[in-house]
């Protein structure tokens, strides 16, 4: 399973959240990831052209950065940019009103943090690959599918010109 | 006088003779009569027998005591009715040689066979030759005397063995309790010093096992409570989530070494918090579990906790135990709720045990006003159902499990103490206890009272900690002495440490003089609090707590959470604590600053991102004020309450940060 490299983006404003989640995700994960960590939105898009399978994105992220925008901008941002991106977004557990949001905004899972939450985004992000996995693979069976049948009608169509061939119609 | 006159007289006088004679014959008679009545009238069998053992003649309750008619006994050889024949060439012997005997100890035997218990004072009879002609006696029945003797003798011996029934149980929860408290202790030291995630595992265990330990102990004295309606029930916030989830924990060790599974099912709608007595709840849930437990020999257990209704502020709720276990009897259902009492006889054999288990569980929930029932089949296993009412309560749990550390303890100083205990161990884990809570404070050790006497006539002391139980002269004798002192040190408070359950311990600690008592296992915290209490009554000069230094070392972090989220690995510790002690000073000042601007946006963002690291650190209620400031700030309520709230969360950071950079010092030379 660990052939393939994946990419995920922390984004927190809480350097010991992304430090264990790193950690966790990096050590834990059934696959091999490659995890980047951002302190505010604003530098994790400045990245997003190295194209992150998952980005897990902090609602509040203006704890160090003033003016930091939050989760929920990010989020609207990264889908307009990258919709095949895969964002997580993590809030405390007062938060559930804005989970809402970033739903409908087009987040794929919602973490509330606390104890289970490094489990959890291990389990989702792990759940996100074997769907791109599942996916990929769906893909090459379609293009095998397709050269195969391309195969089929070419000999079809060489062994009715011999025929014909031999029938004297030419 | 004429000789005609002569055989007139002669005839008179015969006559007169004649009449006489009859006279005394009739007296005779009469005389007779009435000592036979008087004999017959006796209680006590009189005989006279023959040398060859025959009954010449006897009363009426001769005939009663041994039960033969007149006729028969009279056939009857006087051997006949000892019950060892041979006893009476004995009894002929002495009577003999004595020619009487009084009150002779005999066992005879009546016609149905009843042994008769007897008193026989007897003589011989001889004839004017000085020939042994029988012998004559009284026999008295004193079997009824000698059964309300033994009678009361067995009831002597049964009070008896009452008595030494309470002194064993108080004497063998003192012995065992010492020890336990020593285990426990230990395991709160232990606690404070840096451990891997599976050591804070296995000494969660040893601590459980310890209390549960303590908890059987309990156990046999409560029983013995119960049953003298002398138990009194707790009524205090807890979550019924939380006890049994901690108690199925604790259980699982044991499940899994049987390879049962243990399966907890608690329902969503159970209410966070509900007034009743956590303690009971357990006791009656780890009987039940424990028993599950030995009683499974595979399959699994399941414990389910459910909300039946709501009525008011009362939660109905429902409590079930299920096992695959061996199953009960039909026939023993009924009684397996008495005492002393097992389905099988066999069953103590094979799986020990006091039979007070479910007896208990079901005396206790009925105190609780709750009913518990049982369904089985042999075989199928069992499944104990009940139902106890609680009220539903808002009040903040964490305040129970408030620690030592807590910010209510204040600082003391340098008091100086004297600590009185026989036992090494507990020694150690008293003045550790304490050092924990107050750095700076003196302790003195003495072994006796002795020694508590000398110390004290060459030092003074703000208070002394003395255990009861002590060689060579006890605390409560210390205490009378210290008391007797001429001068302000008679007045010094004492606490006493008590590993007797019994209240009559209590009342004797008191009479000696002293202050107040704590039981073994010694709380912490509530040991703090005693102390603190007495210190007050003396008008302790308590150094001044707006000192900052003094104010902030009380606070020490608990690392458990982040031991156990970095796990075994020490550089992820070392790690976040580097993080937190960067950063946590830079988010102070930046909330200070906030704050005074008024800027509460921005204390939002601080107090919300502080959490984390109060969490880290263990800082359970600064971390609810942190949650607290967070949300006022963010819907602008009670924000006149911020500074205050604000400073506290000030304060208390910075103390925790200093031990905290202490704590990691301490860590890396461990690390090498």
């Amino acid at each position: 399973m660990k052939d393939k490299q994946f990419k995920v983006f922390l984004v927190d404003d809480d350097t010991k959240h992304l430090i264990m989640l790193k950690n966790h995700l990096e050590k834990r994960s059934d696959y091999d990831l490659k995890v980047n960590i951002f302190s505010n939105g604003e530098n994790c898009l400045d990245k997003m052209h190295e194209q992150p399978h998952v980005v897990i994105l902090d609602y509040y992220l203006d704890g160090i950065k003033t003016d930091a925008a939050n989760g929920l901008e990010i989020l609207k941002k990264i889908r307009l940019q990258y919709p095949d991106t895969y964002v997580i977004m993590m809030s405390g557990q007062d938060d559930l009103k804005v989970a809402v949001a970033t739903i409908d905004n087009g987040a794929y899972d919602y973490i509330i943090k606390g104890e289970s939450a490094y489990v959890r985004a291990q389990m989702i992000i792990d759940h996100i690959i074997e769907n791109i996995n599942t996916e990929e693979w769906r893909k090459n069976v379609k293009v095998r599918e397709n050269i195969l049948v391309t195969g089929f009608i070419l000999l079809g169509l060489v062994l009715i010109s011999i025929a014909l061939y031999d029938m004297g119609v030419f | 006088m004429s000789e005609q006159q002569f055989p007139e007289l002669l005839r008179e006088l015969l006559s007169k003779y004649y009449l006489h004679s009859k006279s005394i014959e009739r007296e005779l008679y009469k005389s007779e009569l009435k000592f036979r009545s008087l004999l017959e009238q006796l209680t006590d069998a009189i005989y006279f027998t023959s040398v060859d053992g025959k009954f010449i003649e006897f009363n009426r309750a001769t005939v009663d005591l041994l039960g033969y008619s007149s006729d028969e006994l009279r056939e009857l050889n006087v051997e006949a009715t000892y019950v060892n024949p041979e006893d009476r060439d004995k009894f002929k012997a002495i009577v003999t040689a004595n020619g009487e005997v009084i009150d002779y100890e005999l066992k005879l035997k009546s016609k149905s066979g009843d042994i008769i218990d007897c008193l026989v004072t007897s003589t011989v009879r001889y004839d004017s030759k000085g020939v042994i002609l029988g012998y004559q006696g009284i026999i008295r029945d004193i079997t009824l005397r000698k059964k309300a003797e033994s009678l009361q003798r067995a009831k002597d011996l049964a009070e008896q063995a009452n008595k030494f029934k309470a002194e064993f149980l108080a004497n063998m929860s003192h012995e065992i309790r010492t020890p336990i408290n020593a285990i426990i202790g230990m395991v709160h030291l232990l606690h404070q010093t840096p451990l891997s995630s599976k050591q804070q595992e296995y000494l969660q265990a040893i601590d459980s096992s310890a209390d549960n330990l303590l908890q059987l102990i309990n156990d046999i004295l409560d029983f013995s409570k119960i049953e003298a309606g002398k138990l009194q029930l707790e009524n205090k916030s807890f979550s019924i989530r939380k006890v049994i989830e901690q108690l199925v924990n604790t259980m699982r060790f044991k499940a899994d070494e049987k390879a049962i599974e243990l399966k907890l099912n608690i329902d969503e709608n159970v209410p966070e918090s509900v007034a009743g007595d956590p303690l009971r709840l357990n006791q009656i849930m780890l009987n039940l579990i424990s028993n599950a437990i030995k009683f499974t020999h595979a399959g699994n257990i399941t414990v389910t906790v459910r909300l039946i209704d709501t009525i008011n502020d009362k939660a109905r709720m429902y409590f079930n135990v299920r096992d695959t276990g061996i199953g009960i009897a039909p026939d023993k259902l009924n009684h397996i709720f008495e005492s002393f009492t097992q389905a099988n006889m066999d069953t103590t054999r094979i799986y020990g045990g006091t039979g007070l288990g479910l007896s208990i569980v079901k005396k206790l929930i009925d105190m609780l006003n709750g009913a518990i029932m049982v369904k089985s089949k042999p075989g199928n296993g069992s499944e104990f159902i009940f139902e106890i009412d609680f009220t539903i309560t808002r009040d903040a749990i964490e305040l129970d499990q408030a620690s030592s550390n807590d910010s209510g303890i204040p600082e003391i100083g340098a008091c100086r103490m004297l600590l009185a205990d026989d036992y090494p161990i507990n020694q150690l884990v008293t003045t550790e206890l304490l050092k924990h809570t107050w750095r700076e404070m003196i302790i003195d050790v003495a072994n006796n009272g002795k020694e508590v006497l000398e110390l004290l006539s060459k030092n003074d002391y703000e208070l002394i900690l003395m255990d009861v139980q002590m060689p060579e002269m006890n605390g409560l004798d210390a205490t009378r002495e210290i008391r007797k002192l001429q001068g302000p040190k008679a007045q010094i408070p004492i606490v006493a440490f008590t590993a007797y359950a019994t209240t009559g311990e209590v009342d004797k600690c008191l009479e000696a003089g002293m202050d107040d008592y704590i039981s073994k296992p010694v709380d912490p915290a509530m040991l703090c609090r005693k102390i603190v209490e007495q210190l007050v009554k003396r008008n302790y000069q308590f150094p001044d707590p707006s000192a900052p230094k003094l104010a902030i070392e009380g606070v020490s972090p608990d690392l458990s959470y982040l031991d156990q989220m970095t796990g075994e690995d020490s550089e992820l510790k070392f790690k976040m604590i580097n993080i937190m002690l960067e950063e946590t000073p830079t988010e102070l000042e930046l909330l200070d600053s906030y704050c005074k601007a008024g800027n509460w946006d921005g204390v939002r963002a601080v107090a919300h991102k502080m959490k984390s690291s109060l969490q880290y650190m263990g800082l359970k209620e600064t971390l609810e004020l942190a949650k607290s400031i967070e949300l006022a700030a963010r819907e602008k309520v009670d924000v006149d309450q911020l500074p205050e709230r604000i400073n506290n969360v000030i304060l208390t950071c910075k103390a925790a940060l200093t031990s905290l950079s202490a704590e990691l010092e301490k860590m890396q030379e461990n690390e090498g």
